[in-house]
């Protein structure tokens, strides 16, 4: 008897619609898998066997073949459990065979019957919905990311039993009346992070608001406990509100790693991902030997990326930072097959001035020699300086700026409401790229200064020793301000700001 | 290019050996000399300090390696990293001659990064001195070797920054006991960098509070250099006057204490530092020199 059940697998990031075939004949009791599929797949069929006994239906006696289609696409994962255990009860007869042609089945199974939950369910379910599919029985653990997905019907399911009474009609399907909007504000906590925790440092919180506004690379350096960790975990808190689309991007990111289903809610924040130093390549990037999976700069897609302690990162891994940073994904190839990640997002790093840590610092001294000096500003001179627009130098604050109890500083509500104010701006000039990726060809468009400017940053090339790059950046930079301020064109006073952010052009510069 | 074929070897016998260098405890038998022979009698005076050097070393560095040069005094030095190198850079910028005396041979020369420093010097029609043939890399113990070269070269030495063990202490050392006389470039009793120049005031040396003083005694006419005028708007009067009153101060507390937005502070200081009025290192802004 045949039967066929639709469902999907994740490749990389992607939904693959996959119809799961099965055929009961007459033969030796044995179940066939095929249709390239991995261990995990072809492990299910003990789990189907003891889900289907424990959940009180008859296993046939006979000879299953499972075929999984297309046959020419490697499946993995065990979310084609409950699909498989449907199809075999389909073919026994258990369910309607019209009903099922109006589901589509992700889950895994457990020996008792109970269905788990499973990584990547927000893939496959846009698979799906792009598929047309009506009705979509996933695991209850997955219930929450299911919410992004419109136009699908979604009924969460906790057991074999409940998913074969909901197919054949005789429970209630209809339960989900949760939309996006009213999930988002119910499980939106109140920010507990916010800039106004921050006294003083008025000076780094204007470079990071330029920053977030343009989507600049920032380097903040300075001695330790100076408050750069403080400060980039409070990034986030700035950035604007994300779309429902990047929501979704950002979702499928987590849901592929398996973190939605595990924390129990969506990440409807911003991701603030910060890798230590001793960080692999392919925990970086992404990468594994079967299929990728999504690497930091990945999971960092619509955030912020913050690299602490950046020096102590291996050069290579800072360098290959480059690709992805311009194209906003990364690509990894494995067995013939193409894998794309998107990787959009705010870099922010921080770095001790010295070996030590406190070189000019006004309390402590510098232990470092003169080598160790010049080896570290080596390091931080090279692919570093290439991937920022601004760098800034933060300074312990003084025990009078922690007291004084009304000058709190700008608080994160201001200067979100300031880098709203700059990018709304700018796309009302009709720029709808950050500034921070203008290509040269758009700083020559949307960066050109009058005789006044021009005289100044000529002034600024030869006495502040400028770099072509680093006259470039400044542009960007200045571009940025200008929209902050909500001027048409670049001013004096915005060259002259953005040039104090500038960056490092030789070795002999103070960091 | 510099031509390594030119250079010269002098020893005790020779007419251009110097004679100050004859009178020295332990002088050296031969010297191997690149550039201008004629500069190793002439009256100079040696600048060293430390390698590791703060702000206010290097400022002082520079100057005085600029003022000396614009009075055509030639000026001895190590060509060593930090203070050494920018005494040297000063005399470059004053269009005025240098001496630098190596610890290894000359073709052998270190620190890399000053290399082009000595041909700099070289071209600038300056000299090269090393006691050591020129294929000789340099050792440990060469360095506080050379440094009885530099003072023995020299009328007075002027130690600009040194901490309490720095070489700079040793070539000091040997200035005293080769009868030269020793200035040295008070600094803040709190600085590490500093400790070892005060300690030297402390034991006779003649603290250096104007350049023109040195020159003087060296018996050299004080030329003027060329100092421009800055003009300086309200904004960038208000902002150096704050700045005076701190040794290094951040933007953050200027835009406190004037009551401006950091953004203003930091276009006018950058402006400022277009203009040469302000330096800033470590994000501390601190005041070029004195208007």
């Amino acid at each position: 008897m045949f039967s066929k059940i639709k469902s999907a697998v994740c490749i990389g990031i992607e939904g693959k619609a996959i119809n799961v075939e099965v055929d009961i004949s007459n033969g030796l009791p044995n179940m066939n898998i095929v249709g390239l599929a991995s261990t995990s797949i072809m492990e299910a069929r003990e789990r189907i066997k003891s889900a289907i006994l424990n959940s009180g239906y008859e296993y046939p006696r006979g000879r299953i073949t499972v075929n999984l289609t297309p046959a020419d696409i490697h499946k993995s994962g065990s979310n084609l459990d409950l699909p498989m255990a449907i199809a075999v009860l389909t073919s026994m007869q258990y369910i309607d065979r019209r009903e099922i042609e109006k589901y589509g089945l992700i889950g895994e199974l457990s020996l008792d019957g109970n269905v788990l939950g499973v990584e990547a369910v927000l893939p496959m379910l846009l698979c799906m919905a792009q598929d047309k599919v009506e009705n979509v029985i996933i695991p209850r653990a997955n219930a929450s990311e299911a919410v992004l997905v419109d136009g699908i019907n979604i009924i969460p399911v906790n057991s074999l039993r409940e998913c074969v009474d909901v197919i054949n009609g005789r429970l209630d399907t209809d339960e989900r009346s949760v939309t996006l909007s009213s999930y988002i504000e119910e499980i939106s906590n109140p920010e507990c992070l916010d800039f106004a925790d921050i006294r003083g440092q008025d000076s780094a919180k204007r470079a990071i608001t330029i920053a977030v506004t343009g989507r600049h690379g920032l380097l903040m350096v300075g001695s330790p406990g100076c408050g750069k960790t403080m400060m980039a975990k409070r990034i986030p808190t700035i950035m604007p509100k994300m779309t429902t689309e990047e929501l979704v991007e950002t979702a499928i990111v987590y849901s592929i790693i398996g973190k939605n289903n595990r924390e129990g809610t969506i990440c409807i924040d911003r991701p603030f991902r910060s890798p230590h130093n001793s960080i692999g390549r392919a925990g970086l990037m992404g990468g594994g030997t079967q299929s990728p999976i999504p690497g930091e700069i990945t999971l960092a897609h619509n955030g912020v990326l913050f690299l602490d302690e950046v020096c102590e990162f291996d050069r290579d891994k800072i360098e290959s930072l480059r690709q992805p940073i311009e194209e906003k994904s990364i690509t990894h190839i494995r067995n013939g097959i193409t894998y794309t990640f998107p990787c959009n997002f705010q870099l922010v790093m921080a770095a001790n001035p010295c070996k030590c840590g406190y070189y000019g610092d006004s309390e402590r001294m510098c232990k470092c020699s003169q080598n160790q000096l010049l080896q570290y500003r080596r390091k931080m001179s090279g692919p570093m300086m290439d991937r920022i627009d601004l760098r800034i130098r933060m300074e312990k604050v003084s025990y009078e700026e922690i007291s004084e109890i009304e000058n709190k500083g700008l608080s994160s509500c201001e200067m979100k409401t300031a880098v709203e104010k700059g990018i709304s701006f700018s796309k009302s000039m009709g720029r709808y790229k950050s500034n921070g990726d203008m290509t040269d060809a758009e700083i020559d468009e949307y960066c050109s200064l009058g005789t006044e400017e021009e005289a100044l940053m000529k002034n600024a090339y030869s006495k502040l020793s400028l770099s072509p790059r680093s006259y470039r950046k400044t542009l960007k930079v200045a571009r940025t301000i200008a929209d902050i301020d909500e001027s048409e064109r670049i001013r004096c006073e915005h060259l002259a700001e953005a040039l104090s952010y500038r960056v490092m052009t030789s070795i002999n510069e103070e960091t | 290019m510099i031509d390594y074929n030119k250079i010269e070897k002098i020893d005790m016998e020779s007419d251009d050996y110097p004679e100050r260098l004859r009178e020295i405890n332990n002088p050296p038998r031969q010297l191997y000399c690149l550039g201008d022979i004629s500069l190793l009698s002439s009256v100079s005076a040696a600048v060293v300090g430390s390698r590791k050097y703060t702000l206010y070393g290097k400022s002082v560095a520079t100057m005085i390696g600029r003022r000396l040069a614009e009075s055509g005094v030639p000026v001895v030095s190590g060509l060593a990293n930090g203070i050494d190198s920018f005494a040297h850079m000063g005399v470059l910028e004053g269009q005025g001659k240098g001496i630098a005396v190596l610890g290894s041979g000359i073709k052998m020369m270190g620190p890399t990064r000053n290399r082009q420093l000595m041909f700099d010097l070289v071209e600038a029609g300056g000299l090269v001195v090393s006691e050591y043939e020129s294929e000789l890399a340099a050792t440990p113990w060469t360095f506080p070797l050379r440094n009885r070269i530099i003072s023995g070269l020299s009328k007075i030495v002027i130690v600009v920054e040194a901490n309490y063990n720095s070489g700079a202490l040793i070539t000091a050392q040997h200035a005293s006991e080769q009868g030269r006389m020793v200035y040295a470039v008070p600094g803040n009793i709190n600085s590490q960098f500093s400790i070892g120049s005060n300690l030297l005031i402390r034991d006779g040396a003649i603290p250096l509070i104007v350049v023109d003083d040195a020159i003087r005694d060296l018996g050299y006419e004080i030329q003027e250099g060329d100092e421009r005028k800055i003009q300086l708007g309200d904004d960038e009067i208000k902002i150096i006057s704050e700045v005076r009153k701190y040794n290094g101060v951040t933007p953050d507390i200027i835009a406190n204490s004037l009551n401006m937005r950091v953004s203003e502070v930091n276009a006018i200081v950058t402006v400022m530092e277009i203009k040469g009025v302000v330096e800033i290192c470590c994000g501390k802004i601190h005041l070029a020199k004195s208007i």
